[in-house]
């Protein structure tokens, strides 16, 4: 079991680590000036973005997450996932800092902790104990849900 | 490799499956049309060959059947009658099945198309005695008697190099032609390079044969049907009788062998063995002629999407640069600018022009329904096509398919009435359902009518109270007692069956076709029919837009639907309690975007109020102001934000921010209290 399976990609919401499957990321992005925001949608969505001339909608992780502090900062970026490679399930998500790329095994994830009050994601991959952090490893299927419903 | 080719060929044998349909159906109509029975027999025989090149043995041998039947006909051994050809229809569902799934391995398939099999056969015993049933005269078969002597032919075969890139085997060619009779081929290999330069994939040989046979030149033509694109062919009768062998002959070969010259039918002209020069030399050139033009190419759907998205993008562009010039003063990136402004126009008008298809290739399914359901359902229906040949985008037609076979089953199913009843009305017996494609503005119309028994709006009435849809003592008139009939939940899904109630699922109806932004309207008279109506854009992509400020954001809303626009006072808004300004004396119901939108109110001196119509309503839309026109690219806005109904789409503007494009119907109908203007 040496060869390694997983590849994350992790970044911060308030003071907690998160981290998502890298093969789904396709960009990473600075906030733009400009998030035309779409009238009559959740809080979470924040609006739409021109990305290379195609419209990629950008959902507030820190408020999915549950976290009430939501001010932008230098660090403050967006993750442009792809799911399936579809065209039209393209998300950004905004997070407050991006981290870094773990290279990890399906093993090492241990069964994720939740009281299922905070936020609206309440479903994780698992979470990932290194250098005495938690990561915890968002279900990017539970995601597209969340914000389709 | 080989299941691209069997993909292609599947892909082609669903057009001579198509081709099949459309010739019987015509033949249904004239029943002695030699020529439409001759191309159902070769498209069944292409089938046939195909199938078994390409491992399709149970529909080899399913068509082979057929192919049987259709020899018989042309032979004049059998008849056609409507029980031909509604066998011949059931066997093209199956055929299709076929092609769809490949070989059968459930063991009761296979005994449904042994079954099957059997009832084609049945017919072959059936009519033994030759071409009486239909009163043919005896005539032709006769001819066709005489020709049994036989007669020998010169086939030139010069295939192109790519001859064995489709997987054929010129040696095969050769073994079916030695099958017509006796024959001798004639291999020219000097265009075959030298060792190191040969490409193994190409084919550097031609062949002439002499063949003597008592087939047709068509039934020669018929060998090399499929690779009749990949050469050149040309088949020449060259005496009456057999001269294969004789002396004379074998001279001839040999020289043309030795001089790399093929032999022409001029060659033989000399010889006394032939007294008569028969073929008139009009059809050779027409042969040439043919296979020299390559009038249209077969390219997949996804190259095209995305030629389509390629320029959708390079407008986008443009505008972007065109924005750029106006900015800077600079007469040369002005001029340059405005030249590719204009190239790009041109070029999405053809990439637009490319993507649509002919409403044609759907009509034959729409045309099997009416048939099948009205046999099943004894009545009579005269299926009449207006304006078949119209062009819409493919997209378009893809998403109307459905709605339309909807449309069409509750025509036959609930509004043309029985031949008996028909007739106690004082109609004629046999109904008619008339189906009319036409271009109007900007928009394609796609008119569906019967002259059956009508729409009771009483009925409807009575319905639409008791699910609750509207009061019992509502005052409706008939537009708008109709437009019940879209509203969902007014036929719910329990009674969605052949023998419910007329306006079965006509609110999914009304929802698909406004998933490609078009829009639905009825009219009908109690007696007298029903006509359906259905407005669709000519693509999807590109639309003309107004753009529109509400807020921080702008809105594109389109052209198409915009009557006026008026400059108001704010003040006029606040004052109306009923959402009713007045214009010219006139009511005028209107939707304020700040508050569908939830911005906050105006705080501005004027606002301009956009008149827009939709389907029968009409309403002002209320927005800060107009900024301009301008001609978009509608992108989707992607499956998070499906949801928000009244946007449709957003487009990237030149300086490349983002507008929204307003959905009007949805907008429309989203305000309950609109009044239908009568």
């Amino acid at each position: 079991m040496t060869s390694q399976d997983l590849t994350l990609l992790s970044f911060k919401i308030g003071e907690d680590i998160f981290a998502v499957d890298a093969l789904q990321v396709n960009h990473i992005l600075e906030v733009p000036s400009t998030i035309t925001a779409v009238p009559n949608t959740p809080v979470f969505m924040l609006g739409i973005i021109n990305l290379h001339g195609n419209i990629v909608p950008v959902v507030d992780m820190r408020i999915l997450m549950g976290n009430e502090k939501t001010i932008n900062g230098a660090d403050t970026s967006i993750i442009v996932i792809n799911p399936n490679a579809e065209q039209e399930s393209r998300l950004g998500l905004l997070v407050d800092m991006v981290k870094e790329v773990i290279e990890t095994n399906q093993s090492e994830l241990t069964e994720t902790v939740t009281d299922g009050k905070k936020g609206l994601i309440d479903t994780f991959e698992g979470t990932l104990c290194i250098n005495e952090e938690f990561i915890h490893v968002i279900d990017i299927k539970n995601i597209m849900e969340v914000i389709e419903k | 490799m080989i299941d691209k080719f069997k993909a292609k060929f599947v892909e082609e044998s669903m057009d001579n499956v198509h081709d099949l349909e459309e010739a019987l159906f015509l033949l249904e109509k004239d029943m002695n049309n030699k020529e439409l029975i001759e191309r159902i027999f070769r498209a069944m025989h292409s089938l046939k060959g195909g199938g078994a090149m390409f491992g399709f043995n149970h529909l080899s041998e399913f068509t082979h059947h057929l192919e049987t039947i259709f020899d018989w006909v042309r032979g004049n051994k059998l008849a056609v009658s409507t029980d031909l050809i509604s066998l011949t229809f059931s066997a093209i569902d199956h055929i299709n099945h076929l092609l769809k799934t490949g070989d059968l391995t459930n063991d009761e398939e296979i005994a449904d198309q042994k079954a099957f099999i059997q009832r084609v056969q049945a017919f072959l015993t059936l009519t033994d005695s030759p071409a009486q049933k239909a009163g043919m005269t005896s005539v032709e078969a006769s001819g066709a008697e005489a020709a049994i002597a036989t007669k020998t032919y010169l086939i030139s075969f010069i295939p192109q190099p790519e001859l064995l890139q489709n997987g054929t085997n010129p040696l095969y060619l050769m073994d079916d032609i030695h099958a017509l009779g006796q024959a001798v081929s004639i291999a020219y290999t000097h265009k075959v390079p030298s060792l190191d330069l040969i490409d193994n994939t190409s084919n550097y040989c031609i062949w002439q044969i002499l063949v003597n046979t008592a087939e047709s030149v068509n039934e020669i033509k018929d060998v090399f049907i499929f690779v009749e694109d990949e050469c050149e062919l040309h088949v020449d009768q060259i005496a009456e009788t057999n001269i294969i062998g004789k002396p004379e002959i074998n001279v001839l070969i040999e020289k043309a062998l030795q001089h790399n010259l093929l032999l022409t039918p001029d060659d033989f002209k000399s010889g006394d063995w032939n007294k008569v020069q028969t073929k008139e030399p009009e059809e050779k050139k027409k042969v040439v002629v043919k296979e020299h033009k390559i009038s249209s190419i077969r390219v997949t759907s996804h190259k095209i999407d995305e030629l389509v998205t390629l320029v959708s993008e390079l407008v986008t562009i443009q505008a972007q640069l065109s924005l750029y010039a106006e900015n800077h003063d600079d007469p040369v990136i002005g001029a340059l600018t405005e030249n590719i402004q204009k190239l790009s126009r041109q070029l999405r008008e053809n990439a637009f022009d490319i993507s649509l298809i002919p409403l044609q290739s759907e009509l034959m399914r729409f045309q099997r329904l009416v048939r099948d359901l009205s046999k099943e359902q004894n009545k009579d229906i005269d299926f009449v096509i207006e304006g078949g040949d119209l062009e819409l985008d493919k997209n378009i037609i893809e998403n109307l398919t459905d709605p339309l076979l909807h449309i069409l089953r509750n025509s036959i199913d609930h509004g043309i009435e029985l031949p008996e009843e028909r007739i106690a009305k004082g109609k004629s017996p046999k109904g008619t359902i008339l189906f009319k494609a036409f271009h109007s503005g900007a928009n394609v119309i796609v008119e569906i009518s019967d002259d059956g028994k009508g729409m009771d709006t009483e009925y409807i009435r009575q319905k639409a109270i008791s699910k609750g849809i509207i009061e019992a003592d509502a005052v409706l008139n008939e537009k708008e007692i109709l437009e019940l009939l879209f509203v969902s939940g007014f036929s719910t899904r329990d009674t969605v069956s052949d023998v419910s109630g007329r306006g079965v699922g006509m609110d999914v109806v009304r929802r698909k076709i406004a998933n490609i932004r078009g829009e639905v309207t009825i009219e009908s008279q109690v007696g007298k029919g029903t006509l359906i109506s259905i407005r669709l854009p000519l693509t999807l992509s590109i639309i003309d837009g107004l753009l529109v400020k509400v807020a921080d954001n702008q809105y594109v809303i389109p052209i198409s639907s915009i009557d006026k626009i008026y400059a108001l006072d704010p003040a006029q808004i606040k004052q109306s309690f009923n959402n009713v300004v007045i214009i010219d004396k006139e009511q005028v119901p209107f939707i304020d975007l700040r508050k569908v939108f939830n911005e906050p109110q105006h705080q501005t001196d004027i606002v301009q109020m956009v008149m827009v119509k939709s389907e029968d309503k009409k309403s002002g839309v209320i927005v800060d102001n107009v900024v301009g026109e301008y001609q978009t690219v509608v992108k989707p806005l992607g499956r998070y934000l499906k949801k928000q109904e009244i946007i449709s789409g957003a487009s990237i503007m030149g300086d490349g921010t983002i507008s929204m494009v307003i959905d009007t119907s949805r907008l429309l109908q989203s305000r309950k209290n609109i009044k239908v203007t009568g």
